[in-house]
């Protein structure tokens, strides 16, 4: 995936502050669209080149969930009706 | 019933510390080759990589799909997003995922779709789990993170004190 962007900077910065507010930038983007279901929680991982575990723990910092409503009652339900159906399995 | 363990899920239910639960749940739980290279070959140290790792080849099974179909249609989506959904739906699977967008695409497939606040009622509902507030807190407190709105809510569905 591929997203390009052009941000506005004042001038006079530092190479390292400039990189620095560059992928700021870019992690709000790419965290933005995620948190708004435009892009499911891989494609952001991938996007800003971190791993999926280092992503769970990124949203964690930043306080985004990962688990988020609506809960699914109308599949809990489903499911649950066919759990109760099975034998039961030993662990 | 078959489920396919997506990434997210078997993180959070490791570090809920009750991931070997689902076994009790379904009768095969699967992943795609993708979950293993996400969860454990890229854990380094991490919650869920020794767990997963523990499981697979015991109790849950690695099953790569016999295809993807086309995912150009689906936008916001990944290769390793859709051998989830395919997978569920060659084996006529529920997905266990947290993924908005993955359950979003699963939902419009007619594919069941639970996430972890889900599976631990269903571990409760099930008397296997004698509480859920225990188990999404020790989540939260390892860092996965659960919407505060459905947190209550799931607490309220067990009739457990927030």
């Amino acid at each position: 995936m591929h997203l390009n962007m052009t941000i506005e900077l004042p001038e006079n910065l530092h190479e390292d502050q400039r990189q620095a507010a560059m992928k700021a930038a870019q992690e709000a983007a790419i965290l933005t669209l995620f948190r708004d279901g435009a892009i499911s929680s891989r494609v952001a991982a991938q996007a800003l080149g971190l791993t999926y575990h280092a992503f769970l723990d990124r949203l964690a910092e930043v306080g985004l969930p990962v688990a988020r409503g609506p809960l699914a009652m109308r599949a809990l339900a489903s499911v649950r009706q066919h759990v109760s159906r099975q034998p039961p399995t030993r662990v | 019933m078959i489920a396919v363990l997506d990434s997210n899920v078997a993180i959070g239910l490791a570090k809920g510390e009750c991931l070997e639960h689902i076994r009790t749940l379904f009768l095969r739980v699967v992943i795609p080759p993708a979950v293993r290279r996400e969860v454990i070959e890229e854990a380094h140290g991490r919650v869920g990589g020794r767990e997963l790792e523990a499981a697979v080849g015991v109790w849950i099974h690695e099953t790569a799909p016999a295809g993807i179909g086309d995912g150009a249609a689906i936008p916001g989506v990944s290769t390793e997003d859709r051998q989830v959904l395919a997978l569920a739906a060659e084996l006529g699977a529920v997905v266990l995922s947290d993924d908005a967008v993955l359950r979003r695409e699963a939902d419009r497939l007619g594919i069941s779709a639970l996430g972890v606040v889900e599976i631990v009622l269903l571990l409760k509902y099930q008397g296997i789990l004698p509480a859920i507030k225990p188990i999404l807190d020790l989540m939260q407190a390892r860092t996965y993170c659960i919407d505060p709105t459905i947190y209550a809510q799931a607490l309220e569905i067990a009739s457990e004190r927030h």
